[in-house]
């Protein structure tokens, strides 16, 4: 259920968590892309006719082989450090279940590093006919790579008839597999002519800059007119409840009736058209103006329209069950009956196993990390934060504790947060420790005084 | 004329611009624009600033016309505004947008100007052109002042109530010039009338009139060369053609940072608080906005000089400050390393105090 492990808690903000999934992600994309491109950009006529030229493309396929190296493996590694430290339960969870899955991308991502490195020593020369073959090959490893990514993806997203069946075709090709298949790899393309561009940024002026920057705009630019196709596929196939939080979604202050998920939604959109836009100004108007400070932003651009699409994904997952399991927390569903009479005693590695006045804060805070910290996103619909901004009283936070418990999976609550298990006095305990936190609760001294002596030492009040 | 311009002769337009050209004697401000060119080398990226400041005023123009179509002034000012971030689709946007672009392009006036002080584009021949941008950064200091009242939340009204008690302290003028912004005794539903005829007609007007002046004046003039890109040789001096070229890096930084101005709009909307009680007490805390921050904090701590009270010794120390950056052509050209010295202070002093002044509030 959980792990002797430091809670990281807030060391990893949901921030980090994004900031470092769209590294892997944009990471990820890049080799079936980058294999495209580089490989179309072999074949050109202009390769053996303009050594400029050919200096670009290796400049490029430098810029694919960082890529897919250094942010990427750095990336997948601090993912699987982060869903450790701050979730164990769903890092054991990811990990039991899914680990073909992830055992597949760990060697593909390894392949495609040392094919990459390949591809990058024999670049820009025109006597290795199979170079060519070589970087349809990296195209090849990445479509692999993003087959097998696309299934982990869209089967959380979308687990389906799985939850039934048990069946791993029924996980593989989930309801909106193939829509968000036909999306990455669009955005898979728009990101080999993404580093296209960083690789014209690298070269001097020259007419074969001016050529391959028309070339690679074309890169980002056409799979652009395709993405509203696949938008609105991947829209259909997601379930109800969690496009209904788009428009219906919980809002917050002096933002009308927009939902964090329509704000997102409306970044991403924007952050996509603004690519489109600097890959037409920089690459097909200014291919002389585009130069390494203009990559830098390109790159920042991309990377933030990548993880606000990211963050977006995540806010629509709904709580939902792998194996028995609910997701947020690594709760085994057949336990909760049973943890609802009483949590803490059941919790292997939680010090407090009954909440008595003295350790109640203690106790709160036991509950709260183990069961709401499940999940590295600690803003938007999975945060109990946002819900609790007009709370003042013990009373209003266990009033809306008691809405989420396990149960009520039909109330607007429960669709977005993960359920609570324990209680009444666990409930009670951890309203107590929130209001506490928030400055809503004085406690008595004796409480404080636990409170203290647990947070010095947790085994020093082992019960 | 410009320091560096080409003299190859431009062939005649097509496109819309040929199709122009075939009506208007417009071949001579083309022909101006293709040979126009912009020193490029190391800081090159300090000419972007003007730019950015120019582009959050434009984002200001457009989302101000936005928020007219719902904003009320006077005694519904609140509620319009609470009406146009709950009610209006994308009003919460276009209200986060509009006071995000308000901070900004008074923060890029400060960078622009301040740069333009270090790299010494203030010599002659460009007296002017620095003098209205010294205008612009005064107006749009006065542009975020007067908006900032307009919501009439208990922040607004207390901060602006703090900022007319500084305008009242000034000598002589100070108390007609406090009557005439609040158009009462005290800060009211008139004092927003005011502000928004300030806000809305007054201050623009003046800006667009002053901002064309100073973008002739840099088109005649052209972009200024820092010494050091001065003392290069010919042949290691690069310049990019100001059209197309640098326009479109120019509209590339304008994408991002509208990317940003509204990656912060959605993140952090602009808060709108409860609607001012001119009977409350001032709430703890209350400050005026981050530029004015400093000269807060300074008022704060000056102590009274014999028959001389503290904010009037405030209003001379800020009046002297203000005329000396104003006539930085004047009094600097012979005098170029005090310059630098003054502009260091002012600028430490800005950042220290204003630093101080949060932390006296509670904020940092």
């Amino acid at each position: 259920m959980n792990y002797p492990l430091w809670q990281a808690g807030d060391s990893f903000s949901g921030w980090i968590y994004v900031l470092i999934h769209a590294v892997f992600t944009v990471s990820t994309l890049s080799v079936f892309g980058g294999g495209i491109y580089l490989a179309l950009a072999e074949s050109r006529k202009i390769y053996s006719l303009s050594p400029e030229y050919r200096e670009f493309v290796k400049r490029a396929t430098g810029a694919v082989l960082f890529t897919v190296t250094v942010p990427g493996s750095l990336a997948f590694v601090s993912l699987w450090v982060i869903y450790i430290l701050t979730a164990p339960g769903t890092a054991a969870v990811l990990s039991v279940q899914l680990s073909w899955m992830w055992i597949i991308q760990a060697l593909a991502l390894a392949l495609e590093a040392a094919t990459a490195f390949v591809l990058y020593k024999s670049a820009g020369k025109t006597e290795n006919a199979g170079h060519t073959d070589l970087a349809w090959s990296f195209a090849a490893l990445g479509f692999l790579t993003l087959i097998v990514t696309n299934a982990a993806l869209s089967f959380q997203q979308t687990p389906g008839i799985w939850t039934d069946t048990q069946k791993a075709a029924d996980a593989w090709f989930n309801a909106s597999y193939l829509a968000s298949l036909f999306l990455r790899s669009l955005v898979s393309i728009q990101m080999g002519g993404v580093l296209g561009f960083v690789g014209l940024s690298l070269v001097e002026k020259s007419s074969a800059k001016d050529e391959a920057a028309s070339w690679t705009a074309s890169f980002v630019m056409y799979p652009f007119f395709f993405l509203p196709l696949g938008l609105i596929w991947y829209y259909f196939t997601l379930d109800e409840k969690a496009t209904a939080n788009i428009w219906t979604g919980f809002s917050g202050v002096n933002t009308s009736d927009f939902s964090i998920l329509s704000r997102l939604v409306f970044l991403s959109v924007l952050g996509a058209v603004s690519i489109f836009f600097f890959a037409f100004v920089g690459g097909a108007l200014n291919a002389t103006g585009f130069k390494k400070p203009m990559a830098f932003w390109f790159i920042v651009l991309v990377l933030l329209t990548s993880g606000v699409t990211e963050y977006t994904r995540t806010l629509l997952n709904q709580p939902y069950s792998i194996s028995g399991f609910a997701f947020n927390n690594g709760i085994k569903i057949s336990d909760a009956e049973e943890l609802n009479s009483g949590f803490l005693a059941k919790a292997r590695w939680s010090v407090v196993k009954e909440v008595t006045d003295e350790n109640i804060l203690a106790a709160g805070k036991e509950l709260h990390d183990l069961q709401f910290t499940g999940n590295p996103v600690s803003a938007g619909f999975v945060s109990l934060d946002t819900f609790l901004k007009e709370a003042k009283t013990v009373q209003d936070y266990l009033d809306f504790i008691s809405i989420i418990r396990w149960g009520s999976e039909n109330n607007i609550y429960t669709q977005n947060l993960p359920p609570f298990f324990g209680s009444d006095a666990e409930a009670n305990a951890l309203a107590t420790y929130l209001a506490w936190k928030a400055g809503q609760y004085e406690a008595t001294p004796e409480q404080t005084g636990f409170f203290a002596k647990y947070s010095a030492n947790p085994a020093s009040v082992v019960q | 004329m410009s320091e560096h311009q080409t003299d190859q002769k431009t062939t005649a337009p097509s496109g819309v611009l040929g199709w122009l050209a075939d009506r208007y004697q417009i071949q001579g401000l083309i022909d101006y624009l293709a040979k126009k060119e912009v020193p490029s080398y190391r800081h090159s990226f300090w000419y972007y600033m003007g730019g950015l400041s120019l582009m959050f005023f434009i984002v200001q123009i457009i989302t101000g016309i936005l928020l007219l179509f719902y904003y009320t002034p006077g005694k519904e000012a609140h509620a319009s505004v609470q009406f146009i971030v709950e009610k209006v689709s994308f009003g919460w946007l276009i209200r986060s947008v509009h006071s995000y672009a308000a901070n900004l392009m008074i923060f890029f006036v400060f960078v622009h100007m301040f740069s333009v002080i270090f790299m010494k584009a203030y010599r002659r021949p460009r007296e002017l052109t620095y003098i209205t941008g010294f205008i612009l950064l005064a107006l749009s200091m006065g542009m975020g002042f007067s908006g900032y009242l307009l919501p009439w939340d208990e922040l607004a009204y207390f901060a602006t109530k703090i900022g007319i008690n500084i305008t009242e302290s000034v000598p002589l003028i100070g108390p007609v010039l406090g009557d005439m912004l609040k158009g009462g005794p005290e800060v009211g539903f008139d004092t927003i009338s005011r502000f928004f005829a300030l806000h809305v007609w007054g201050i623009p007007l003046l800006m667009t009139g002053v901002l064309g002046a100073h973008l002739f004046f840099i088109q005649v003039q052209g972009i200024s060369e820092p010494d050091g890109f001065k003392a290069l040789p010919a042949e290691k001096k690069k310049y990019v053609k100001f059209f197309p070229t640098f326009m479109y890096d120019d509209l590339l930084v304008w994408l991002i940072a509208i990317n940003g101005l509204i990656v912060l709009a959605v993140f952090f909307p602009w808060e709108l608080g409860p609607e001012a009680n001119v009977l409350a007490p001032t709430p703890e805390g209350i400050h005026p906005e981050w530029y004015f921050m400093a000269m807060f904090q300074i008022l704060k701590i000056l102590p009274n000089l014999g028959p001389l009270e503290s904010e009037h010794i405030g209003n001379i120390i800020f009046g002297l400050t203000g005329v000396l950056l104003a006539a930085i052509p004047f009094w600097g050209s012979k005098n170029e390393r005090l310059v630098t010295y003054f502009t260091i202070a002012v600028l430490a002093g800005l950042v220290i105090f204003s630093i101080l002044g949060y932390h006296a509030v509670g904020s940092i």
